[in-house]
């Protein structure tokens, strides 16, 4: 039975959940947790609000589970549903705080790193993870509408018809939200590899001189 | 096409989004500019940045979190769907009141603007949210008449804190010209085009109107 639902689409099994099939949400919910989690994460900025954030959303979808209208994608209600939920909670709770770029790593604590990927030495860990952290800021520097879209676009690999179903407006308009997001983050970005660029030369310019005092008369 | 149109074509271009035809004339101009080129190039130098953010994973499942609360709430309901008779009731009622109280404040604005200190009473009662795209403020015919006389207004909004000063520049600190919507002294006043990027969903308050020679 459970190897049966598990074939099951996901309209199938909303289908399902429609007529009150519990093991049917179960399996929906399972299949989207940490899609959903990621696309929460990388909109709010912080983990543990994020699965919090997750819990409210599957709720969400049960509890309207009588507007699910068959028609269309369930993946595509399922974003609509949770880019709600996130907006919400967002106004709410004031957390729509822009985060400076200079800010030191520890004055973020709230936002949290679950990866570590394996086979990388530990200055490349700290590389990755320092450009991980620089991404995740500029991006939640971002207007709340362009995050969203491009989170759904770049991260969720959704297409812009499809992000603007689940948003609710025009192509255009999301076409429009995905470029300047794209000139922002490259311009956020930009910098820092330029504060990068001239800390290596610095660096190296020390070395040199070093050298050259080691070396010298 | 010229730069400015293709490089508005860039992003959609890498994620694949254009027809064909406007792909090939991005295409046709990027073989003759060398400024769309590089530009194309510090998109894909960004998208590969934004790779680096890695995938999270939940620390726990929340899913039979979830399935307990449902569980325990289908056994308190009796029609599966009472819910969502219950959620539509709460919000026609909410709607109705928001109708009761928008009717209310315009009757307790038309009120306000009566006394010798215009300006001040301006400041104090207006609300009206500016959205992106402009819009108009239907201002009180004493208000008219006795206080904003000039064509051209000031509007202070707030709600400011929450939100970055953004590195990009917009002048957040100064208000923001407005002219009456037909140009004439007196009529209603037009609120200024605003970028919905700086606006994202809710629209900005207006603090006050600054009727007389500017901020």
């Amino acid at each position: 039975m459970k190897q049966a639902l598990e074939c099951l689409s996901d309209e199938e099994a909303m289908c399902l959940v429609q007529r009150g099939d519990m093991e049917a949400f179960a399996l929906l919910a399972h299949r989207y947790e940490p899609k959903l989690l990621n696309f929460l994460y990388r909109f709010v900025g912080n983990a543990a609000q994020a699965e919090d954030l997750v819990q409210a959303t599957l709720l969400k979808v049960y509890r309207s589970r009588g507007r699910f209208r068959g028609s269309g994608r369930f993946s595509t209600w399922l974003y609509t549903i949770a880019a709600n939920v996130a907006r919400d909670y967002l106004r709410k709770t004031k957390k729509y705080r822009f985060v400076s770029l200079d800010t030191p790593v520890g004055e973020n604590s709230n936002i949290i790193d679950f990866f570590e990927a394996e086979g990388e030495s530990a200055a490349q860990r700290v590389e990755r993870k320092e450009m991980a952290r620089i991404v995740r800021l500029a991006i939640l520097r971002l207007p709340r509408e362009q995050r969203l879209a491009i989170v759904l676009s770049h991260y969720e690999n959704l297409g812009y018809d499809e992000i603007a179903r689940v948003l609710k407006c025009s192509k255009g308009t999301i076409k429009s939200r995905v470029f300047r997001a794209k000139m922002k983050l490259k311009e956020f970005l930009a910098d820092y590899m330029a504060g990068k660029e001239v800390a290596k030369k610095d660096e190296l310019q020390e070395s040199d001189t070093t050298t050259a005092s080691l070396f010298g008369p | 096409m010229n730069c400015r149109k293709a490089i508005r074509q860039l992003p959609a271009y890498l994620d694949r989004e254009l027809t064909e035809g406007e792909r090939k004339d991005v295409e046709q101009h990027l073989e003759v500019c060398l400024f769309c080129s590089t530009e194309l190039s510090a998109l894909r130098t960004t998208s590969r940045m934004l790779d680096s953010w890695d995938a999270a994973s939940p620390r726990r499942s929340r899913v039979a979190d979830v399935m307990g609360q449902v569980r325990a709430e289908e056994q308190g309901v009796v029609h599966p769907h009472a819910n969502l008779w219950a959620g539509r009731l709460t919000v026609l009622a909410l709607r109705a009141a928001a109708v009761f109280v928008f009717l209310a404040g315009s009757v307790m604005f038309s009120a306000h603007f009566t006394g010798e200190n215009g300006a001040e009473k301006i400041s104090a009662g207006l609300d009206e949210k500016l959205q992106p795209g402009g819009g108009l403020i239907a201002l009180d015919e004493d208000v008219r008449q006795n206080y904003i006389k000039p064509s051209e207004f000031w509007l202070a909004v707030r709600g400011m804190e929450d939100r970055a000063r953004p590195a990009w520049g917009y002048p957040w600190d100064n208000p923001l010209r407005a002219v009456t919507s037909d140009g004439v002294p007196g009529s209603s006043v037009r609120l200024p085009v605003v970028d919905h990027t700086y606006f994202p969903g809710e629209g900005m308050p207006v603090e006050s109107i600054i009727p007389m020679g500017g901020p």
